[in-house]
């Protein structure tokens, strides 16, 4: 499966939910299929809240992950 | 005790818990209002209302018991209309930055590069005040609505005759969030406080900030010192000439003391200092140990140039707005309305639209 990645740490807020939004509507095709998963590294506490809440209401599925002082957001087909 | 000593311990035992526990939440006060605008998401301006409807009661029964000796507030003015502008200007600006007054000095603590920037842009913002105040002034002599400062005053009853009446309203909306689970958020961030309680925390603060100082917290006066005191660096000249850096807006024997003190906008250590820093350290120091505890304090500087430039612009317009509201977000929306101030009630009117406009604009520079 092909992992794109983005590093969103210390970027203003709400840039980790936009990317997500942004990236899931870039890659539906890749996502639905289960070819592709996207990671979003960040520190904004509230993205581990509000990115599960949006994309899983997409239909997709959402794990996080604490690493070394952000959070490790992957995102895939459900 | 010493009036000083005893408002910078107030000061900074409500910035340290206020700091640990809105790191711990991302209480942020941006989020909430923007998210109405950008997501169609009222999830975290529920615990806004929770916030004012707690401080509303509390601040009621302190006042009933008579334990708000300068009620309804020092530093609190006549209704004027320039709050709404002031509003609309701070609601833009703090959207353009990501976070508030306050947002930007908890983020700070817990090590974040953008929120440092705001901070000094904001201190900027406040500073540069200084240059159109004297216009400013005549704007706002302009824009007065009525000498009464509070919404009770106008109408020449006692609060409790509103408060009570509206606080059961907002207790009735907040139950039904209740009941159907909307005031617990499902979160994994590590340590995570639940925004209600920090809601609670924070009227608590502000009650007891009313109680031992005789005023809500308040934070950018103190910019406009700390502009003034590194002016005062470079070009003394200036400072001591331009009128607004030499205004003593406070002059007060704070409440269980018997010693006067005095502050202002004057680049050295005074009332407003003691008043304010020690909230801005206390908030500093409180978010730097919420997040080293949780092993997520470090600096990350390697941000797209282009949110460094959205930091600075908005930064700078929101300590503008501050001073020419006069009062940021945290004094109107924690301390202002819930004492049903009319200045405050006008700044969150301003805010609104301001956000919304923000909201737009940070929306086409970063999706």
């Amino acid at each position: 499966m092909e992992t794109i990645e983005f590093d969103i740490c210390g970027q203003i807020c709400p840039s980790a939910l936009l990317t997500a939004l942004r990236e899931i509507n870039a890659h539906k095709k890749g996502l639905k299929g289960g070819t592709l998963q996207l990671v979003i590294k960040t520190d904004a506490r509230d993205a581990t809240r509000t990115i599960p809440s949006a994309v899983e209401n997409m239909g997709y599925q959402v794990d996080i992950e604490p690493l070394d002082g952000c959070y490790c957001i992957r995102i895939f087909a459900g | 005790m010493d009036g000083y000593w005893l408002i910078i311990i107030t000061g900074l035992v409500s910035g340290l818990i206020a700091g640990y526990v809105m790191y711990r939440s991302d209480y942020c006060l941006v989020g909430m209002l923007r998210d109405l605008f950008m997501f169609r998401s009222g999830t975290m301006a529920r615990f806004l209302v929770v916030q004012i409807a707690a401080s509303l009661i509390l601040l009621e029964l302190a006042r009933a018991a008579g334990w708000l000796p300068y009620y309804p507030s020092l530093l609190m003015g006549p209704a004027n209309l320039s709050s709404v502008i002031g509003g609309a200007l701070f609601g833009f600006g703090m959207v353009l930055t990501g976070s508030c007054v306050i947002g930007c000095v908890y983020r700070t603590g817990a090590g974040n590069a953008l929120g440092l920037c705001t901070l000094l842009a904001m201190i900027g913002g406040a500073t540069l005040f200084g240059e159109i105040a004297p216009w400013w002034k005549d704007v706002t002599t302009e824009l007065g609505v009525t000498t009464q400062v509070t919404i009770p005053q106008s109408l020449g009853i006692s609060p409790a005759v509103v408060v009570f009446p509206l606080a059961a309203v907002l207790l009735l909306l907040i139950r039904r969030w209740f009941k159907g689970g909307q005031l617990i958020l499902p979160a994994t961030a590590r340590g995570y406080i639940q925004p209600w309680k920090t809601a609670v925390i924070m009227a608590v603060i502000t009650l007891g900030a009313c109680v031992f100082t005789g005023m809500p917290l308040g934070i950018t006066t103190s910019y406009v010192k700390i502009g003034a005191w590194l002016e005062n660096w470079f070009i003394p000249q200036h400072v001591t000439t331009t009128a607004y850096f030499n205004i003593q807006a406070l002059e007060y024997i704070p409440p269980f003391t018997s010693t006067v003190i005095r502050g202002g906008t004057m680049p050295h250590f005074d009332a407003i200092a003691a008043l304010q820093l020690s909230v801005i350290l206390g908030i500093l120091v409180g978010a730097f140990f919420s997040a080293k505890r949780l092993g997520e304090f470090r600096w990350v500087f390697r941000v797209p140039l282009r949110q460094y430039g959205l930091v600075v612009v908005g930064g700078v317009l929101v300590g503008l707005a501050a001073r020419m509201a006069p009062g940021c977000n945290v004094w109107h929306l924690f301390g202002g309305v819930p004492l049903l101030a009319w200045n405050s009630i006008l700044f969150a009117l301003g805010l609104l639209p301001g956000v919304w406009l923000g909201s737009k604009v940070l929306l086409a520079r970063l999706a």
